[in-house]
């Protein structure tokens, strides 16, 4: 549990909108000129069943895309962190979704390119019903 | 739990009103004298479905979940840093279940103390006056507060 052994330094709220109905592959973060180079303690990653609309007022992924969700963090040129479960990033309890009863991963304080990093949909996935656009979006704690 | 191992030195509890059928998307801290030359360590949100029900100074009842569910926070110290950007609102509820009710009914969960609880900061000086409740779509609102309770300490 990663604020056993650290306060919160910085938070960001970060998401990735998807304009496209069914879109499956890779979605990208966009450029966070405030997260260059400084440490990641630890990452959320939020769905629909946590709020319904990230801060600009897109809908959040729904409960069933997250769970065919998977995150890719890069540092430098090398994927340090393949396809994880966004599961695995969700420490918040609700709507039948499972989630890390360990709390947030600690991260170690390593530094991303969000560039470089992005969200895998399942290939099986339909998106039938979903909203469009919606997003991705995750509490980034960092240290600078 | 953070809170056990550390323990709770000083509390303050602040509260945000918004104005009665504000139509803004931004709520600003008003300013807080006892607390300029506190340091932060930890701040937690109450709402209306469990805890108390009205705000201590009478200023209104305590923010519902379908705000908390549609709310970001940002809080700012004394660099000008934002080093708080958009924090949903749920993240700062410690309680376990609470329901939204709207023209339908569902459970949402938030925050509890089998995963996390408390978020503790760093101990920070923030400038309440330049911190703020951001909506991205202005709720109408009346008689409504938005209540924190603020851990804080003396030193850094």
């Amino acid at each position: 549990m990663i604020f056993q052994d650290y306060p919160v330094f910085n938070y960001q709220l970060v998401t990735i909108q998807v304009n496209v109905a069914s879109a499956t592959g890779r979605q990208y973060f966009p450029d966070l000129p405030n997260l260059r180079n400084v440490q990641t303690l630890g990452i959320i990653a939020y769905h629909a069943g946590v709020f319904d609309k990230d801060n600009n007022g897109v809908y959040l992924v729904t409960t069933t895309q997250f769970l065919q969700s998977y995150l890719t963090l890069t540092v430098g040129n090398e994927e340090v962190i393949q396809n994880m479960d966004l599961q695995f990033l969700n420490p918040i309890t609700g709507n039948n979704v499972p989630y890390n009863t360990s709390g947030i991963i600690p991260l170690n304080g390593q530094r991303f390119d969000f560039s470089k990093s992005y969200v895998t949909i399942g290939q099986g996935y339909t998106g039938q019903g979903d909203p469009v656009p919606y997003s991705y979006a995750f509490g980034i704690y960092y240290v600078k | 739990m953070i809170l056990n191992k550390l323990g709770v030195k000083k509390v303050y509890t602040l509260e945000v009103q918004p104005l009665n059928s504000a139509t803004q998307t931004t709520w600003q801290f008003p300013d807080i004298p006892f607390l300029r030359e506190k340091y932060i360590t930890g701040i937690s949100l109450s709402n209306n479905a469990n805890g108390v029900t009205s705000g201590k100074d009478n200023l209104g009842h305590l923010v519902p979940e379908n705000i908390i569910y549609a709310a970001f926070l940002t809080l700012v110290d004394n660099t000008g840093i934002q080093f708080i950007q958009n924090m949903p609102l749920d993240e700062l509820c410690i309680q376990t279940t609470i329901n939204v009710t709207g023209a339908t009914t569902t459970t949402r969960y938030i925050r509890s103390s089998n995963t996390n609880g408390l978020l503790i900061f760093k101990p920070v000086n923030i400038v309440w006056t330049k911190c703020f409740i951001y909506l991205p779509a202005a709720t109408t609102v009346a008689n409504l507060c938005c209540q924190f309770n603020v851990y804080y300490q003396d030193q850094k």
